[in-house]
């Protein structure tokens, strides 16, 4: 009903305890940060894209609460089965598990990895219940990492979510082990400075079959050459998995940067 | 000045969701800074009260005493708008009630703001519930409402049917409020708070709780859309509509 929007203020301003009780003054908090790996093509290599997040995350020493809604298949709970929980979004129980976690202000890290069947359900959802305003007005910074794609459906995806998700950011992710060279930067275009797009290249198909095998983490091997490879191959893995490290660690940093823009207005930064 | 405005809730069947309506709309005015009182009919203990205590009161409508805590303190209670949740059965009994107290005949001179909101349930029997309504009501405003809050299946009413009954009603308007959620209905039955105070994470002393978040946003989602409804019918206006002067009252009454 488009009339209900005219109450939106008035029930927003109802919600007057976000975040429960007995919170810490925002000063002495940390920064919590919501990632959604998502995008509504399949094999776009979203899981691979989660994987490699996760480990730059637990490189910081803590973490991150992981939610795997894919629903069977190369899922995340197969690579980290102690760390990731499958999620459903199908019955109210389900969704309270994940979204109740997921908007916990407590400094840990969130990475949801969405399955493209689970896409639209996800969003509306999230849509419904204000999950996007809610976390923002309980300073949790959501970003949304889109997996880009040259299909009509993901362009046209990508641009609804840009328009239509208020308070988080969307991200695209170029990842070119799966588009293999094609440039879609005009595809996805982006408007915020902590928007610009992450690039991920391609790994060779027989270290990333050699990291799938294993069911080793990119953490470990962005910290010691990885035994067990012939040195070269070892080099370009850990030279591979710091490159891509450094795209998430810029990726903060711009995040960091716009915030501080925000809270000082005056100042050019 | 404002005059009083009277809103009954009410059906004679029972378990078709008026007091779900009843707390919908003391949180509506309650939001839109519209003093509001409210009477319980379910004596003698009303549900009602158990969401909002401090503005209900429990009545027994039948009893002279109680229809003169109601009604002669119209005028001088601090609250614009009075709502009456009817219990099941005593709808008619109410409203015949009211035509033999005068209260009817006020409303027609307008005195008096005085809205029905009748709560429909999913049998032919509703419809036979506006007839014996319509003959009570005089100039009031008569809402039908589909309430979907049960997850009730409405009949297919014919349309020649439906028309027949409808246009019994001067001025009739159908309302709908949509289905809520069935845990996050439970879970504010539990809390036994009105909808606003679960939308903003408090207990009913003003304590925080912990509420689910989803739970919470499907409640304000549900919420929003119900107010809708009552902002296309322009029900603040309604409400808060002024009494008329000495002189344009005389010309009614003569009218």
């Amino acid at each position: 009903m488009p009339g209900s929007q005219a109450h939106k203020p008035v029930l927003e301003h109802a919600n007057e305890d976000p975040g429960g009780c007995g919170r810490p003054p925002a000063a002495e908090k940390k920064h919590t940060s919501i990632f959604i790996i998502a995008c509504p093509r399949p094999q776009v290599g979203k899981t691979f894209v989660a994987r490699l997040l996760i480990d730059f995350l637990r490189l910081k020493g803590t973490d991150p609460v992981v939610f795997d809604l894919n629903p069977s298949g190369d899922a995340l709970c197969d690579y980290l089965p102690g760390l990731a929980r499958v999620a459903d979004l199908s019955e109210i129980r389900s969704q309270m598990v994940m979204f109740d976690r997921l908007i916990v202000d407590d400094a840990i890290a969130k990475v949801v990895d969405l399955s493209h069947t689970s896409f639209e359900r996800f969003f509306t959802i999230a849509q419904e219940i204000a999950f996007f305003k809610e976390a923002v007005g309980r300073s949790i910074e959501p970003v949304v990492l889109f997996v880009a794609d040259p299909h009509s459906v993901a362009i046209n995806a990508y641009a609804d979510l840009c328009s239509r998700l208020q308070g988080g950011i969307t991200i695209p992710v170029f990842n070119d082990g799966t588009l293999k060279g094609q440039k879609l930067r005009k595809e996805f275009p982006f408007a915020r400075a902590a928007a610009v797009p992450l690039y991920i290249s391609a790994l060779s198909p027989m270290l990333k079959a050699q990291m799938e095998k294993s069911r080793s983490s990119f953490a470990d091997v962005h910290e010691r050459l990885p035994p067990g490879i012939p040195i070269g191959l070892a080099f370009e893995l850990r030279s591979w998995t710091r490159r891509t490290f450094l795209e998430f660690r810029e990726l903060e940093l711009r995040l960091l940067l716009e915030k501080l823009r925000a809270s000082l207005p005056g100042l050019r930064l | 000045m404002a005059k009083p405005a009277v809103i009954i809730v009410g059906a004679d069947k029972g378990g078709v969701g008026k007091t779900t309506v009843a707390r919908t709309l003391l949180d509506y005015f309650t939001a839109h800074q519209v003093p509001v009182r409210a009477f319980d009919t379910e004596a003698p203990r009303g549900t009602l009260k158990r969401f909002h205590p401090e503005l209900t009161e429990v009545v027994d409508v039948a009893l002279v005493a109680d229809q003169m805590k109601i009604f002669d303190t119209l005028n001088s209670a601090e609250s614009a708008v009075t709502l009456i949740d009817v219990r099941a059965g005593l709808m008619s009994p109410t409203l015949k009630a009211l035509r033999d107290i005068g209260f009817i005949d006020a409303a027609k001179k307008g005195q008096i703001t005085f809205a029905v909101f009748h709560i429909l349930g999913p049998t032919i029997a509703s419809l036979d519930e506006i007839t014996e309504t319509a003959a009570y009501l005089g100039d009031a405003r008569y809402f039908m409402v589909k309430n979907f809050i049960n997850n009730t299946h409405f009949f297919e009413w014919d349309e020649a049917t439906h028309a027949s009954y409808f246009k019994q009603i001067k001025d009739a308007v159908e309302l709908v409020i949509p289905k809520l959620n069935e845990m996050a209905s439970e879970q504010v039955e539990l809390a036994s708070v009105p909808y606003l105070t679960f939308i903003a994470n408090k207990k009913q002393s003003g304590e925080p709780a912990s509420y689910s978040f989803v739970l919470r946003g499907y409640v304000r989602h549900w919420l929003g859309n119900v107010w809708a409804e009552y902002d296309r019918i322009n029900l603040t206006d309604i409400v808060v509509a002024r009494a008329p002067t000495a002189a344009v009252a005389k010309v009614q009454a003569r009218g």
